[in-house]
């Protein structure tokens, strides 16, 4: 493989834990990552990463998104609003003679459920919402997944609704409500009969 | 040579925009005379590696021959989503690739067939590797899996270069517009997307941090692997008499950080010793005298790297 290449820099607390276990990251505010070659000299230096203390402790979800240079990025969301939808067609079965209560009658198939979520960070600022609108036009966007049942955590794809958005106001102009609706890209499975 | 001149392109290794365009112009004369050829290919190659070719027939009212590449680009760049929770600088090659073009001429023959000019290339398949053809050939040049708004600077090195912070060299630009203090939670899994056209291998990651109240910052260092190039040996064999072998070795350009390649080899089937033998990183072209027989040779690079053999050749040999 070329040198010449893009390279994913571990940046979250989840990756630098792993190669510096030493470090108590709880306790930790701010924090850069800089990038040497083999002649120790210095290439890149990630962004200043600020822990926010409103972050924790919620309930949130992490979304990931191709941005528009290629990389991924991702923001956090702290108030989630799941709904359930559901859908389906219906057929109407002859009753049996003899009669058998359990059968017969209309039942439904072709059932097609998915989870919609609407998250909001209330915490962007005027550069976030400007960067936040590559969130907006990405064409590839995940969800984190926090592994269960054995599984190791992952990412989930998902769907970004189509919408308006407000990225720059016209008055308090300090902090912005995000909020975003999106759908995960796999409906759920559901069982025929 | 029917192309003469190669009037525009863009600057050596120098990044660009996939999704941009990436104009090459050329000036041709057709292969059996003075006059405008009939068709001109521009090969494309990424990665060193044959992808396709565009052919024009239509040249510009200044007499080039003009040749965008943005889609051949755009078709072979792809995203790469790096583990969640992962350790390790994560290339995405696929997310940035070396490109030069290489342009042939043309000319109609006797018969008024049009005749290409030099070998042209043959693409991959499922079952055949991509076999290079010749050409005259452009600079070399990264193509990014990268978009550039109306307002922003087409120079897409420019542009990373202006939400670049900290200490950065200039063979590293970012490739996210991500606001310079970014928040995040303890125990989110991040990665932090650049764009590397140095030759010095990315090594070691240097944190720095802070704690709550203080100003001062810590810093630790990490180190990762630099694994060893691939070797990609190659040899012939020939009879200096009725019972030896002589074999010649030659192998790929290996980058400034291998110092050595160590070769050992061996008798196919044997379980013992490896007879070894310790050469330049480059030194290629040489031959050895052994006995008739079939042998497995492997190929390890020394240097300011790390891994074992990283290339081989078996059962090499006559059998007697």
């Amino acid at each position: 493989m070329d040198i010449e290449s893009l390279y994913h820099i571990p940046n979250g607390t989840k990756n630098l834990a792993v190669l510096f276990p030493s470090v108590p990251w709880k306790d930790v505010e701010e924090y850069y990552v800089e990038v040497t070659n083999l002649e120790d000299e210095i290439q890149a230096t990630t962004c200043n990463n600020v822990i926010r203390k409103s972050f924790q402790g919620t309930e949130g979800v992490r979304v990931y998104f191709l941005n528009g240079l290629g990389g991924i990025d991702a923001i956090n969301f702290c108030q989630v609003e799941e709904e359930y939808e559901t859908k389906s067609d219906s057929r109407e079965s002859p009753l049996s003679v003899p009669l058998i209560k359990s059968q017969g009658g209309t039942t439904r198939f072709n059932v097609k459920t998915n989870e919609t979520y609407r998250v909001t960070t209330p915490y962007a600022t005027e550069g976030d919402m400007q960067w936040l609108k590559e969130l907006l036009r990405s064409p590839a966007v995940w969800m984190e997944y926090k592994g269960t049942q054995g599984q190791p955590d992952d990412y989930l794809p998902i769907v970004l609704s189509d919408g308006k958005f407000i990225t720059r106001k016209i008055g308090e102009r300090h902090t912005y409500q995000f909020t975003v609706e999106y759908r995960l890209s796999n409906t759920n499975i559901t069982i025929r009969t | 040579m029917p192309i003469t001149a190669i009037t525009v392109q863009p600057p050596s290794s120098t990044v660009h925009a996939a999704y941009r365009p990436i104009i090459f112009q050329v000036k041709a004369v057709s292969t059996f005379d003075t006059i405008q050829p009939p068709v001109v290919y521009c090969d494309i190659y990424l990665g060193s590696i044959y992808y396709k070719t565009l052919s024009k027939t239509l040249y510009m009212s200044s007499g080039e021959w003009q040749f965008d590449i943005q889609d051949a680009a755009q078709e072979y760049l792809r995203k790469y989503l790096a583990p969640n929770g992962g350790a390790d600088i994560y290339p995405a090659s696929l997310g940035m690739t070396k490109l030069f073009c290489r342009f042939r001429s043309s000319g109609i023959n006797t018969n008024g067939f049009i005749i290409p000019e030099a070998i042209v290339p043959v693409q991959g398949t499922s079952s055949s590797v991509p076999i290079p053809g010749t050409g005259f050939e452009s600079n070399t040049i990264f193509a990014v899996n990268a978009t550039l708004q109306h307002e922003d600077n087409q120079n897409l090195a420019i542009h990373l270069n202006g939400y670049k912070s900290g200490i950065w060299s200039n063979s590293a630009f970012p490739l996210t517009h991500r606001p310079i203090r970014y928040s995040l939670n303890v125990g989110d899994n991040d990665y932090y997307p650049i764009a590397y056209v140095g030759v010095s291998p990315l090594k070691c990651l240097r944190l720095h941090y802070r704690f709550k109240g203080q100003s001062g910052y810590l810093s630790k260092t990490k180190c990762v692997d630099n694994s060893c190039p691939d070797v990609e040996p190659q040899m012939a064999m020939s009879f200096p008499d009725e019972d030896n072998l002589e074999i010649e070795f030659w192998w790929n350009e290996m980058p400034y950080y291998v110092t050595g390649m160590k070769i050992e080899y061996r008798l196919t089937g044997s379980t013992g010793d490896f007879d070894v033998l310790f050469k330049g990183p480059n030194d290629g072209g040489f031959s050895i005298t052994i006995p008739r027989g079939r042998y497995d040779y492997y190929f390890t690079p020394i240097g300011n790297c790390q891994g074992g053999p990283k290339g081989q050749i078996l059962n090499y040999g006559v059998t007697i």
